[in-house]
């Protein structure tokens, strides 16, 4: 399992472990894994382990590195008994719901950053969505002392991953020689240094959205470079709103306030982020790169 | 935490609830022969619970009513492998199984256990 599914796991359990369960003060057992052998005293038990983790290829598989659109699987398990079986699918619903709500009603558990943090840190775990919720309750069929029900909480997280190469294997120089008519050596010099993609001026653009809510991150900006054209890994590209205060959240680094610094690995051909309005109104987008590429122009983001 | 051991019979007094067999009246006192015997259990995700199978034996016609199924025995006395002591049982009838000879085994489910008073 990759180290963010391991990461997302840890702060699922976090949550749910602090949960007060139905009709009992605390959990008298949590767990980080699926325990193989279970008793009945320790119930109300609750486990979390993560499923399956499927990485499916992210974007052109013959461009660029190795990127992979992920989703992990995170299981919630609740076990319960000592109680008739009505009461006890009710107490597994209201479990079910406390710990979703204790979940996704925890900004800093779904905000891809920490409004409150005033350094802007990266968390240690990062997903863009969680696309599935399956939940599912069982009572258990058998000659046990007690009725016994089983809750368990499927969630499907997605996130995005990508494998750099450890030596870069990108182009740096290009020898060329030519041959003048009848086999003579041309007058001129033969060696060309220039990187593989920058020979020349780069044009770049970007598309996202045009409106969107004040402190909510908005829907992703996309900066695409040019047909043909990567980044080498130290090309940076300047976002900015022009000292409004808004912040943004890039794909690659950390996140900045007002303005931001981009640094995207070697090989990508694009990358995203989101912007997070100050307050509603217009604000003005802009992207500055340092390698005296063509810039594209300002984009308008109006926020509600 | 409960300790839950067995096998082991032993007789005991309990109280029967009789709220399917006979709903509104009052519990009234029974005696049974009560065993475990250890068993597992698997659960949806293949997870096993190590448990025991609780039974009572009884005579029938020591009932004014034939016990029914939902019928609670109530007020039972706790102590190891059963509970802890000082504890009073509660278990819901899941099964029955008559013997043929005037005697029955109650398959019976624990509920949550309380404080006997001045216990």
């Amino acid at each position: 399992m990759s180290t963010n599914a391991l990461n997302i796991r840890d702060a699922v359990f976090q949550r749910v472990a602090a949960v007060k369960p139905a009709g009992a003060e605390a959990w008298a057992s949590a767990k980080k894994v699926t325990v193989p052998s279970l008793n009945a005293s320790l119930f109300p038990a609750v486990q979390v382990s993560l499923g399956s983790e499927v990485e499916q290829s992210d974007g052109d598989e013959n461009a660029g590195g190795m990127r992979y659109v992920t989703e992990v699987e995170v299981m919630v398990v609740v076990e319960r008994a000592f109680d008739d079986p009505e009461a006890l699918v009710g107490q597994a619903d209201a479990d079910a719901d406390a710990i979703k709500d204790a979940l996704f009603q925890d900004n800093t558990f779904t905000n891809r950053i920490i409004s409150n943090d005033p350094n802007q840190t990266t968390k240690p775990f990062d997903f863009e969505g969680v696309t599935r919720i399956v939940t599912t309750r069982s009572p258990v069929q058998g000659d046990a002392e007690t009725y016994i029900i089983q809750l368990v909480v499927r969630m499907t997280f997605r996130f995005r991953n990508s494998y750099e190469p450890d030596s870069p294997n990108y182009l740096e120089q290009v020898d060329v020689t030519l041959t003048g008519p009848h086999g003579t050596q041309p007058a001129f010099g033969s060696s060309v240094p220039e990187s593989s993609s920058q020979v020349g001026t780069i044009g770049f653009q970007v598309t996202g959205p045009a409106r969107g809510v004040h402190g909510s991150p908005s829907a992703y900006f996309i900066v695409t470079l040019e047909p043909g054209a990567s980044f080498t890994g130290n090309q940076t590209i300047t976002l900015s709103d022009g000292g409004a205060g808004g912040v943004f959240i890039p794909q690659y680094g950390p996140s900045g306030i007002g303005s931001v610094v981009v640094k995207p690995p070697n090989l990508q051909t694009y990358f995203s982020f989101q912007y997070s309005a100050p307050s509603a109104g217009n604000f003005s987008l802009s992207l500055t790169d340092a390698q005296n590429w063509n810039d594209p122009q300002p984009v308008t983001f109006t926020a509600t | 935490m409960r300790t839950f051991a067995g096998p082991t019979d032993r007789m005991n007094p309990f109280q029967i609830l009789p709220l399917a067999s006979q709903p509104g009246v009052a519990a009234y006192a029974m005696n049974g022969i009560w065993r475990y015997r250890d068993t597992d259990v698997v659960l949806e995700d293949g997870q096993v619970v190590t448990t025991s199978e609780i039974t009572v034996g009884v005579r029938l016609n020591t009932f004014p009513v034939m016990p029914a199924i939902g019928d609670k025995l109530v007020n039972v006395p706790l102590s190891p492998p059963y509970g802890p002591i000082g504890m009073l049982g509660s278990y819901l009838i899941d099964k029955m199984r008559p013997d043929g000879m005037g005697g029955a085994s109650l398959l019976v489910k624990a509920m949550q256990p309380v404080a006997a008073v001045g216990g």
